[in-house]
């Protein structure tokens, strides 16, 4: 049964608890166990069916009233074809062995050729979906854990990091930078005691990759924290997750404690003297706590608010000691990189932009979900292919990516591939992966006005242009949307988001006039529509 | 390190770590800025200070952004003059245009740079956020929040240099806004006030006010406490408006910082209640004489009493806290002039006991100004709750574990706040601090060599023995990671300070725990470490007052003449600006021995418990009336400036003698040029006598361990009554109190209190063989188990009334024991 938070909103739940005691009554030997969210939120509730011998088929948008059917299908080995998304005859887990389910049912079309998941390419949500989150046993035996034994009994922490370097990762959260890289620095700082953080604040509206990957698969981040702590030097390491997510962190709080039961955490893990702590750090819901230095003052009690760097978190981080942050996704596509290799992961993606990418495609889209594919994919791959574009045949209009504080990409762009250059070469950014897809009934300006409105709420107020420019974009914005505005007021709009681009203190500021950027510079004739006089 | 970097064009050579805004500002080129401020971590908020770097497409913050080899900055392009000004418009946008009424106005930043920028206009419009309005953390300070530019100075000022985060900012955007969130662990030392840029914070101490046009404003020492902190006391119609730092933010001892007590305490010199006349007792009530009859009624009575009983039978105790110029009148007056032996100050409370540890480490490689702490790698505090006592030394310690990464011990037998930044916190019982200065000794440096070569270690050494690691942590109640955890660092650090306040010298065995604090400074330069010896001084001029003290020498100490005239031995004494009744303990048997007098003289500002007793009163002046010097903690000469004529008929100190030696026709010339002369043959020209060195020696320490706990009765601490005295004279005439209140706080740790069944808040009666006293106990882990925690800054909580009247056997220093109190429930 698929229960990730998507699930149970679809209420898989409901289904979860007929079903076990379907089973219980009809005292049928069927192991009933929960796995993550294998993307196809659209399709949700989803329950894989196992019948040994045969293929895995995913059931969709089952419903309570289906447990009977299913149930009534698998005594006979069986699945309900009415119900059948797909099926999957063998798997890839990547770092183990080739899982083989079997063969059969050949009137069930194949995972690979459903169109929402023919484009993808699943490195990071590879277990997402098929594997038990709260079962350490699935994830070892997927070969998980593999990677952490090769870094610690096979490699130096050197041999690690330039096995990072090599694979040419990026940092998830946004910004893009080179993660082997980035661990070099605190890697190079003396010091006693060094930290790594997880970033699971994930913030921004829509988006949610890493809530599922940290309820789908939470060992992948605790395995890529372990190694990436090995290579630097760290004994000990936080995840900083945001309290809204409660199922994500009681899944990393069973998945902390069963590897420490496994001695895969704590002193001398495979008897190779390195020796590693992990807690958890609940955030308040502030968005600019995703940012570095915001998040460390969090931890340490203070108000998240960004400070100047340097000093970089690499030289004083957490308690003023040297300390590496990355974001769950980039943790979760270290166990590969080791286990098979940087040239292999170099080999996915684009130029400068290996591996793959999970974005939440949402909005007015037919199909959302989550969907991972390679670095470059071009937007209309996302949109058409796996999106199959706007609901009800609607014409989509652009698509905004990157957050809040992302730009708004017309459809006329829609070849840009997804990669960290071409994304801000069209005046958005590659963010953390949220895709918000907009048709042809959505204002822009309000879309903007919507955005603006929620870096407005988040700004932490502590540098002058994002506080007061911000508020005062906003106010504009209201006055064009109430028809109220003149040429001077878009002139001055325009001219704020310049200026709170170039001068605020953190990314939050730096990127947060997007949104009214891309959309004067794609949908001037909406603004234009707005302004006094104009109807 | 040096880059090579331009700006504007020119070639400048720039040390690697510094900003692009440090840079240009050493070498004259003027950047705007708002939030930027020297003592702090660069805080970027207002982005005035974008300058452009060739190659960049962002303009950069100056204030955060280091100079790197070969960058080419431009400081005026168009770009960032644009932004420059349309970020001082969104500043401007709320804030309200009361300048007229505004304390701050005429040196405001906001107002210089909106003329500087030429702002006359701007294009967008206010919205102003609804705010709820709550009392600021201390009610010092008034906080007018429209006026607020959110620089966040204040924010940082009180968390990275005071350490508190008394306030921080609540809520986020546009609804930001400065709040007091910790108010409890506020010390009203006004940082915050003092870096604002603005009129966001105003004083709400004094209705006198002063526009900068109206006012003078000249620098002077603060003569509150030792530290000798530089400030600029502004005065209007020879009253004290306020005092600022903004000029002398470059100077030590304080760099711009001051503590409550210098900055909002300085109007108890134009208090209503000073005393301005001499006043005779004539039957027991107070009658105003003039200024003639006064000095005679003075030589009258020393006459009479030195013809009846001899030159002996008199005593002067002076204060430290008077001018150098001041006390060499008055001991060449009393000495040299009346030949009466007895003449002593109140420095022999304060340092004498450090004066004797001076000289075991005169052969160290050491420094004793507070800039020293910058560049040391830890700092050992012992005896005193420095942010209560001196916070200028707190706030400096603070700086050195900022910007040096500087390790701290602290050494208390309660908490304290720097206990926050401690990296060996060893929280000892009282009486115990012997053993533990004893067992880091043996720790750290027994088995090495550098100690076999310094003079008196083999005896000191057998006297080691009993002091083992166990030991130690067992007798002193301390936890024993952080003991090890000392003695590492004891043993890495190339530089170490001792930083030692009152509650050392001036309890049960003073001068031993001195030295064997003293032995572990000379243990460390005998390690070849660097080693720095900071005693804090509760008197503005202790050090000077103790070189005067001793190059005169002879005679009865302060406590030996208040047991004289308990004994019948003292006949006549002469107390200046000392109050031995709010300053000794047992109160009633300083009582007793001032009413066995046949005469008492008092010079002072007010009327103190002392004045009460008194046949005689003459009016002093403060120092802000005055000029001289000080000698500060540090050993460093310090002016004092006039900034203020004498109020109505008072006179200085040593005017006054002068005045009576004339009178007398003394031997004793006492001319300001003779009194200078004299001075700068006891004083060196920047400070203290620094006399030829001397071989590094360790003491013997003598040590008897006290009682332990007894059923039902708690160890009596109190934190800082080296201060109480002080406070008590002067200070609390200072309007500010009335609004700080000044009850005394008692600790008492909730085991304690559980077990002997006092609840929080309610009322006890503490009792020892000397007195009781009703008190309302708080219940808080910052007390020891086993003691009851007294904090006061002043003198009127009736403790002193417990102790009895002891002197320390060496320095003849009357101390507050180690004394057990019974806890009653009433």
């Amino acid at each position: 049964m698929g229960l990730a938070t998507c699930g149970i909103a679809a209420g898989g739940d409901r289904v979860y608890t007929a079903l076990e005691a379907a089973i219980r009554e009809r005292g049928l030997d069927v192991r009933l166990a929960k796995v993550g969210c294998i993307g196809y939120c659209r399709e949700e509730p989803l329950v894989n069916i196992q019948i040994p011998g045969k293929p895995l088929v995913i059931l969709h948008r089952v419903t309570e009233e289906d447990t009977a059917a299913i149930l009534d299908a698998v005594a006979d080995g069986d699945v309900p074809r009415e119900k059948a998304l797909c099926q999957i005859d063998t798997w890839d887990p990547l770092v183990g062995d080739p899982l083989t389910f079997g063969i059969g049912f050949k009137d069930i079309p194949r995972y690979e050729e459903i169109p929402y998941f023919a484009p993808q390419k699943k490195i990071v949500l590879r277990d997402a979906g098929l594997t038990n989150p709260e079962d350490i046993e699935e994830y070892i035996a997927v070969g998980g854990y593999r990677a952490l034994h090769k870094a610690l009994t096979q490699m130096t922490p050197e041999a690690v990091i330039d096995e990072v370097i090599a694979s040419g990762l990026r940092g998830r959260g946004g910004a893009g930078f080179p993660t082997g890289m980035k661990w070099n620095f605190t890697k190079k700082e003396k010091s006693l005691q060094k930290y790594i953080i997880c970033n699971a604040d994930e913030g921004d509206p829509g988006a949610y990759m890493n809530r599922n990957e940290m309820e789908s698969d939470p060992h992948m981040i605790l395995e890529g924290m372990l190694i990436g702590a090995y290579a630097i030097g760290a004994r000990e390491g936080i995840i900083y997750v945001r309290s809204e997510y409660p199922l994500a962190i009681e899944r990393l709080t069973k998945a902390m404690d069963e590897a420490r039961a496994h001695g895969l955490l704590g002193k001398d893990i495979f008897g190779s003297g390195f020796s590693f702590e992990l807690t958890l750090a609940e955030g308040a819901g502030a968005f600019v706590c995703g940012e570095e230095t915001a998040l460390i003052a969090s931890i340490e009690g203070k108000t998240g608010r960004p400070r100047p760097r340097p000093p970089f978190p690499a030289q004083k981080g957490l308690w003023g000691m040297p300390t590496n942050i990355n974001n769950v996704e980039t943790w979760t596509n270290i166990p590969v990189i080791i286990q098979k290799g940087g040239g292999w992961f170099a080999g996915i993606g684009a130029e400068k932009n290996s591996g793959t990418k999970v974005y939440s495609l949402v909005g007015e889209v037919d199909r959302v979900g989550l969907v991972e594919v390679p670095l470059g994919t071009p937007i209309q791959t996302l949109v058409y292919d796996i999106g199959n574009g706007g609901i009800d045949g609607r014409e989509i209009k652009a698509v905004q990516t990157g957050g809040p504080s992302g730009g708004c990409i017309p459809a006329s762009l829609f070849d840009t591939p997804m990669d960290y250059e071409h994304l801000t070469a069209v005046g958005s950014i590659m963010g953390s992966g949220g895709v918000v897809v907009m048709d042809e009934t959505t204002s822009m300006v309000d879309t903007a006005r919507f955005f603006i409105g929620f870096t407005n709420e988040e700004s932490c107020g502590k540098c002058v242009p994002c506080r007061e420019g911000l508020k005062h974009m906003l106010m504009i914005l209201d006055k064009i949307l109430s028809g109220k505005a003149t040429q001077s007021d878009l002139d001055l709009l325009k001219e704020l988001s310049g200026i709170i681009k170039k001068t605020s203190l953190c990314g939050l500021g730096q990127t947060a006039p997007n949104p009214v950027l891309t959309t004067l510079k794609y949908f001037k004739n909406e603004y234009d529509a707005y302004l006094k006089g104009a109807k | 390190m040096t880059v090579h970097i331009t700006i504007n064009g020119k070639e400048i050579e720039a040390e690697k770590g510094k900003t692009i805004l440090e840079v240009a500002r050493e070498n004259g080129i003027y950047i705007p800025t708002l939030c930027y401020h020297s003592h702090l971590h660069p805080i970027g908020s207002c982005r005035l200070c974008v300058v452009d770097i060739e190659g960049y497409p962002m303009p950069m913050a100056a204030c955060t952004t280091p100079v790197m080899d070969g960058i080419k900055v431009h400081t005026n392009t168009g770009r960032v003059l644009k932004m420059r000004r349309q970020a001082m418009e969104l500043i401007l946008v709320n804030h309200p245009l009361d300048c007229p009424v505004c304390d701050k106005g005429g040196e405001c930043r906001l107002q210089d740079l909106a003329y500087e920028f030429g702002i006359a206009e701007q294009p967008f419009h206010a919205k102003k956020p609804e705010r709820e309005h709550v009392p600021f953390s201390t009610p010092l300070i008034r906080q007018w929040y429209d006026r607020c530019v959110l620089c966040l100075r204040c924010v940082h000022v009180c968390h990275e240099l005071v350490g508190n985060a008394a306030i921080d900012i609540k809520e986020t955007g546009y609804r930001s806004v400065i709040y007091p969130v910790a108010p409890e662990r506020c010390y009203s030392c006004g940082e915050c006030l003092s870096v604002c840029p603005v009129g966001a914070l105003t004083e709400a101490v004094n209705p006198l006010r002063g526009r900068i046009w109206q006012i003078e404003r000249k620098q002077t020492t603060c003569g509150q406490c030792g530290v000798g902190c530089q400030m600029e006391v502004s005065t209007y119609e020879n009253k004290p408006v306020n005092i600022k730092t903004d000029d002398v933010t470059e100077e030590g001892p304080n760099y711009g910082s001051l503590c409550v007590r210098g900055r909002f305490f300085y109007d108890y010199v134009s208090s209503e209640e000073r005393l301005t006349e001499p006043k005779i007792k004539k039957a027991e009530e107070w009658v105003s004489a003039g200024w003639d009859e006064a000095y005679e009624n003075a030589i009258d009575h020393l006459r009479e009493v030195m013809k009846a009983h001899g030159p002996d039978s008199i005593g002067f105790i002076a204060s430290a806290r008077l001018l150098n110029e001041d006390l060499v009148a008055l001991f060449e007056f009393a000495k040299n002039g009346l030949n009466v032996p007895n003449v002593d100050t109140s420095s022999r409370i304060d340092l004498s006991a450090h004066g004797t540890s001076l000289t075991a480490l005169k052969g160290a490689s050491s420094f004793k100004d507070l800039d020293g702490l910058l560049d040391s790698d830890l700092i050992v505090i012992a005896g005193g709750d420095l942010d209560a006592t001196a916070q200028i030394v707190a706030n400096r310690i603070r700086v050195a574990q900022r910007l040096h990464d500087t390790k701290v011990i602290t050494i208390n037998s309660y908490k304290t706040r720097l206990d926050e930044i401690s990296d060996a916190i060893l929280t000892c019982n009282s009486g115990t601090e012997i053993p533990v200065f004893n067992g880091l000794v043996k720790a750290a440096f027994e088995g090495s060599d550098g100690v076999k070569k310094v003079s008196g270690w083999e005896d000191f050494s057998k006297q080691l023995t009993d002091y083992s690691a166990d030991a130690v942590c067992d007798a002193a109640q301390i936890d024993r990671e952080m003991f090890e955890t000392a003695v590492a660092l004891l043993k890495e650090s190339a530089s170490v300070s001792f930083v030692s306040g009152g509650g050392l010298g001036q309890t049960t065995e003073g001068s031993q725990k001195v030295k064997a604090f003293a032995n572990l400074a000379v243990a460390c330069a005998a390690s070849g470490k660097k080693i720095g010896w900071l005693p804090v001084t509760a008197y503005a001029n202790g050090w000077g007052a103790l070189a005067i003290q001793t190059i005169y020498g002879g005679g009865l100490s302060y406590g030996e003449m208040i047991q004289a005239a308990k004994e019948g031995k003292i006949k006549a004494l002469v107390v200046v600006e000392e109050d031995p009744i709010a300053t000794l303990p047992d109160t009633s048997y300083v009582k007793e021995a001032l009413d066995n007098l046949d005469f008492l003289m008092v010079i002072d500002l007010f009327e103190t418990e002392t004045v009460k007793k008194a046949d005689l009163f003459i009016p002093s002046c403060s120092f802000m009336e005055k000029s001289g010097t000080f000698i500060n903690m540090e050993g460093k000469k310090r002016a004092v400036n006039q900034v203020l004529d004498p109020m109505e008929k008072t006179r200085a100190v040593g005017v006054i003698f002068s005045d009576i030696a004339e009178k007398m026709k003394l031997e004793v010339e006492l001319t300001p040029e003779v009194i200078q002369k004299k001075v700068s043959e006891i004083l060196d020209q920047d400070g203290l006598k620094t006399e030829g060195k001397d071989a590094l020696a360790f003491f013997q320490i003598s040590y008897q361990a006290t009682r332990m706990e007894e059923n039902g009765h708690l160890f009596l601490v109190p934190t800082d009554l080296h201060y109480n005295h002080h406070y008590g004279t002067d200070e609390v005439h200072a309007s500010a109190i009335e609004k700080l209140g000044k009850d005394p706080e008692y600790l008492i740790n909730p085991k304690d209190a559980a077990r002997l069944g006092v609840e929080d808040g309610s009322t006890v009666t503490i009792k020892t063989e000397r007195g009781e006293l009703s008190i309302s106990p708080t219940l808080s882990d910052e007390a020891k188990e086993g003691h009851l925690v007294v904090r006061s800054h002043y003198h009127d909580t009736g403790i002193l009334a417990l102790f009895p009247f002891e002197m320390d056997d060496e320095t003849k220093t009357p101390f507050t024991g180690n004394v057990l109190v019974k806890l009653q429930k009433s």
